[in-house]
């Protein structure tokens, strides 16, 4: 008896927790580590849309699924160069400005970067650069750039985002090299240069490198800004974050809504929703990369504001990716033979 | 050839082997015979090494083994599944023992192929286990023991498996066999038939003791308790009080009216209350009152027809119930039948006197 | 004849409607999911790809060429050669002394051809682009390998003792055996970082019971991932030698020890050869798994090492090169079919 009314109990449970399914529904396939949760339930509270987050770890990951996934997801959120790949190919919607009355809150320069001049697919999200972070308890030698990170006296002990591109871009940095150029000859140069910094990295980690960081695996990293940003804001006596001197990636992560699409009516809603200082405001505040809502940083405090990984000084060197095509199947290969030597 | 000395085997609180104290003769033929779990294939255990005792001590050829590992002693057994090594074939099997012992090659195909031509298996050496009969399977485990050249083989069972007529021709064989190669056969069994054709002594086991050890005849003829004459072949177990006694005879009495002279043969006698056992064939029966002792008039209950004897059931004017059997060997006319009253008479030889 | 193959004749019993109605559901899952997916791979197999990484349906053998180039080539045949006439030599030279056991013969074979491989592939080492996959495949059948090794040598004893054990213990040990699977995969094999990471669990237990202070770099290591691969896998060789043990006939072992084998002797001669099948079960069920395991090299190696299971699983993920990693599946499922078939031989021959 007690048995079939447990059974009648799970099942009167399971409708009521399928029928909220029926409700609006919004699938966002963005990075790991870059939506807050109280962003999402804020936007659910708001309009009634519950909004399903899957993650990726990196911008071929997100492709190689998005080209697979036919049209499951109604929001994506590329980097410059992928963003460009992706307009390219004809790959997303065309967004409706009309529907986005806050685009009026970002900083005029992210409407005119290259990748998507007057964002006409893409609606940013944050900017940021990879740096460099290091433990000063443990590094007592002057970091300025790549080349004392990888000067041999710092190997197995430093953690880098796992990320072929990257890697081959900061070689290409410290060789004065454009970091867009993936031409043969400049990945000759690249290939035994990387060969010896591979060697030296003990942990290859995109999604959470703090963490290896935080509880002593390693003593530097090559690091998204955001990680690097909540680590100073954590330990600042402790961390500390460098731009390299030989110059950076600097990267533009914005929301688009891929081709395929159902609701894309919803998704313009959920853009309009970050815009909103306040909302933007939280982003900040959990993954303090830099913002490009001009109204929001206002609201941020003092110490967030002048966080050296979250703003960088007027004047770094600093660049953005372009979409290399095909030959990113070449990095590919370079970086698995680099790495399995 | 084995001795055990006041050997006990505990597990917890069971007793299964209760201070036994046994001679096993070289080259003899003893039969462990005992109901199941009586405790007879523990005390053949621990002659194989695979249990020790908890006290006592087993003695081999005069050794003391008790402490000893199955690998350290001279000794093997026939097992009741056989056991043969699947994964080897007849000749591998046989030649196993030898091999562990590190028998040279030449010394070795010469013990193999002997043993092999005694169990009259030669054709089969290539085969693997699964691929034999139950009586070829019987025939390898049997050469897998012998051609170790055992002091003492045991035999636990090992014919249990095979079918009735099998079983009848394996007995034969094995006796033959045994004969030949004179080695000591300790053989385990419940089958009181197949020790009484196969061994030339059977020690008679029940709850972990030994009722009796004793040639196969005595066993038969000179029970000494109730359980022995009980649990092989049939018997009569009369109570009778003693009411006198001779140099070689005491005489009982049965009932009123009934009085038997009994074979004393050295059976301890306490008090004056006594059982008497008694085979059914060794009751005569006549129609008229035959000459000599011990001879009583009964009415015939029942009788049953068993082709070449009869067995019928019959009562003594006191009441007491008797099993007779009698051969069919006179003419048809001659038969007896339900309620005849004939005469029954016991030669004082074939009454013994039991122990409970 | 068997009498199993007098049914198997015209006439005899054939599956009725029924069987097939049972044999159904599996029919459909061996389609769905087998049959399927390996027509789809092999199909992408020889498609080429755009600059997205989407599958373009044009006939292509280029990705094979890309895993089978000349350097490598070159080096696969010289290995082949050299391992294959040192393994027949070895093979000739038992069979002379008279040793011609059905399986040591071909486990020679195979190991010498394998030493040799990895030799030419260590030769090769300091070149980049030479022998680059196969290089990738030796060393992650060196990891499957040893993890299996390990397996074998610390899977029996338990595997043993378990199935020895009395009958009511043995479901209470084999539930122990089994309780991990009651955790997913990916929350064990990261509990495992905590366990190995710097002043982590095993570091802590370690210097509190003084018996090794400091770090012990096990965090991210490759004797992580190998600690990892050993930990995930054991189970599935415990579980079939548990199986053949079980079913061993005690009889076989007493009778051994009364032919006077010493408890070692039997081991070896008796009870080794008869839980035989349970360990090549236990042998393939961990190895051809862990020759393809990415996840555990992922979180418990820091991703420094990319092994064949990454290489693959980047192909349909972040290099977005399906067609590609199609092909490495397809040379992959073949060197199993192959091996298999080969040690299939081996035992229809032993027969």
């Amino acid at each position: 008896m007690s048995i079939f009314k447990k059974l009648v109990a799970a099942a009167v449970g399971a409708v009521a927790f399928v029928s909220p399914a029926m409700a609006e529904e919004l699938n966002l396939f963005a990075w790991s580590e870059y939506v807050p949760q109280t962003v999402l339930e804020g936007f659910q509270k708001e309009t009634g849309i519950k909004v399903n987050y899957e993650t990726y770890a990196s911008n071929e990951e997100m492709l190689a699924k998005l080209l697979a996934g036919g049209g499951k997801y109604d929001l994506i959120q590329p980097s410059e160069y992928t963003i460009e790949a992706l307009i390219a190919d004809a790959k997303l919607e065309k967004l409706d400005h009309t529907k986005l009355p806050n685009l009026k809150n970002l900083d005029p320069a992210f409407a005119k970067m290259a990748h998507d001049p007057g964002n006409k697919y893409s609606c940013p999200w944050m900017s940021g650069t990879v740096g460099i972070v290091y433990n000063s308890e443990a590094v007592k030698t002057p970091i300025k750039g790549f080349k004392d990170v990888f000067n041999g006296s710092h190997a197995g002990k430093i953690v880098a985002l796992d990320d072929g591109r990257e890697i081959v871009s900061w070689v290409l940095g410290t060789q004065g090299r454009d970091i867009n150029d993936m031409s043969d000859a400049n990945l000759a140069t690249v290939k035994p240069i990387m060969a010896g910094w591979l060697k030296q990295i003990k942990l290859f980690d995109s999604d959470s490198p703090k963490t290896a960081l935080l509880a002593g695996d390693v003593d530097i990293g090559v690091v998204w800004s955001g990680e690097g940003a909540i680590l100073l804001a954590k330990e600042p006596n402790k961390f500390k974050w460098v731009l390299p001197v030989e110059g950076t990636h600097r990267f533009i992560d914005s929301l688009a809504i891929p081709k395929g699409s159902t609701r894309v009516e919803a998704a313009h809603k959920f853009m309009n929703y970050i815009l909103k200082p306040e909302v933007s405001k939280l982003i900040s505040d959990e993954f303090p990369y830099t913002n490009p809502n001009v109204e929001a940083r206002k609201l941020l405090d003092e110490a967030a504001r002048t966080n050296a990984a979250s703003y960088p000084p007027e004047g770094a060197k600093l660049g953005l990716f372009n979409d290399i095509g095909k030959r990113s199947s070449v990095i590919d290969e370079l970086y698995t033979n680099l790495k399995s030597q | 050839m084995v001795e055990f000395i006041s050997v006990t085997k505990r597990w917890g609180s069971f007793t299964a082997v209760d201070d036994v104290s046994l001679k096993i003769r070289a080259g003899e033929f003893l039969t462990l015979l005992g109901p199941s779990g009586c405790g007879k294939t523990t005390m053949l255990r621990m002659i194989s090494g695979f249990e020790h005792p908890t006290s006592g001590r087993v003695l081999l050829d005069g050794r003391d083994v008790t402490g000893d590992p199955p690998y350290r002693r001279e000794v093997n057994q026939v097992f009741q599944s056989y056991a043969l090594f699947p994964h080897l074939t007849v000749r591998e099997n046989i030649e196993f023992g030898l091999k562990m012992k590190k028998v040279e090659r030449d010394e070795l195909r010469r013990r193999v192929d002997e043993a092999v031509r005694i169990v009259a298996l030669a054709e089969y050496q290539r085969r693997r286990p699964h691929q034999l009969s139950g009586g070829q399977r019987q025939r390898v485990a049997l050469a897998r023991a012998i051609v170790n050249r055992p002091k003492v083989l045991l035999l636990d069972e090992p014919l249990s498996a095979l079918d009735a007529s099998l079983r009848h021709t394996m007995q034969i064989e094995l006796k033959r066999l045994q004969a030949k190669l004179g080695i000591t056969f300790v053989f385990v069994t419940h089958d009181q038939e197949e020790a009484l054709t196969m061994s030339d002594r059977i020690a008679v086991i029940n709850h972990g003791r030994v009722e009796q050890i004793d040639s196969v005849q005595d066993i038969y003829h000179r029970p000494r308790t109730r359980f022995v004459a009980e649990f092989i072949g049939k018997a009569n177990v009369i109570d009778a009080a003693i009411v006198g006694g001779g140099v070689e005879n005491v005489r009982v009495n049965v009932e009123a009216g009934l009085e038997l002279d009994v074979c004393r043969d050295g059976a301890a006698v306490r008090g004056d209350r006594v059982r008497v056992a008694v085979r059914p064939e060794k009751i005569n029966v006549t129609a008229h009152r035959p000459a000599g002792v011990n001879a009583f008039e009964v009415t015939v209950e029942e009788e049953l027809f068993r082709g070449a004897i009869d067995e019928l059931c019959v009562r003594t004017a006191g009441g007491t119930e008797l099993t007779v059997l009698v051969a069919n060997e006179g003419r048809m006319e001659a038969a007896v039948h339900r309620g005849d009253r004939v005469w029954c008479q016991i030669h004082p030889e074939d009454a013994v006197l039991i122990e409970d | 004849m068997t009498p199993l193959a007098d049914t198997a004749e015209p006439g005899g019993q054939r599956p009725g409607l029924w069987a097939w109605a049972l044999l159904a559901p599996l029919l459909l899952w061996l389609f769905l999911l087998v049959i399927v997916p390996t027509a789809i791979m092999v199909a992408f197999s020889f498609c080429k790809r755009d600059a997205l990484g989407q599958v373009v349906f044009e006939f292509t053998t280029e990705n094979y060429a890309r895993i089978a180039d000349v350097q490598q080539a070159k080096g696969l045949l010289i290995s082949a050669a050299v391992g294959l006439s040192a393994a027949a030599g070895v093979w000739g030279v038992r069979r002379r002394v008279g040793l011609s056991g059905s399986t040591w013969p071909m486990l020679t074979l195979l190991g010498l051809f394998w030493v040799t491989l990895n030799i030419c592939v260590l030769l090769s080492g300091g070149e980049v682009d030479a022998a680059r996959w196969l290089k990738i495949t030796v060393v992650s059948i060196n990891y499957a390998a040893a993890a299996t090794a390990v397996c074998v040598a610390l899977g029996y004893p338990v595997a043993y003792f378990i199935g020895r054990s009395p009958e009511r213990w043995r479901n209470l040990l084999l539930m122990a055996v089994m309780v991990p699977f009651w955790t997913s995969f990916l929350v064990r094999t990261y509990a495992w970082v905590t366990i190995l990471r710097r002043n982590g669990v095993l570091e802590s237990l370690l210097s509190w019971t003084h018996l090794h202070d400091g770090p012990l770099d096990l965090y991210p290591s490759q004797t992580g991932v190998m600690i990892g691969l050993i930990y995930t896998y054991l189970p599935f060789m415990i579980l079939p030698i548990y199986a053949s043990v079980e079913r061993l006939d005690n009889a076989l072992v007493e009778a051994a020890l009364d032919l006077g084998a010493s408890p070692m002797r039997a081991f070896r001669g008796v009870v080794l050869p008869l839980t035989k099948p349970g360990i090549i079960a236990g042998v393939v069920l961990v190895f051809v798994p862990a020759v393809g395991m990415f996840a555990v090299n992922d979180i418990l190696g820091g991703r420094q090492e990319m092994l064949i299971g990454n290489v693959i699983e980047r192909q349909f993920t972040a290099a977005r090169d399906k067609p590609f990693g199609s092909a490495m599946g397809m040379v992959l499922l073949m060197l199993f079919i192959a091996t298999y078939a080969l040690s299939m031989r081996r035992r229809s021959a032993a027969s």
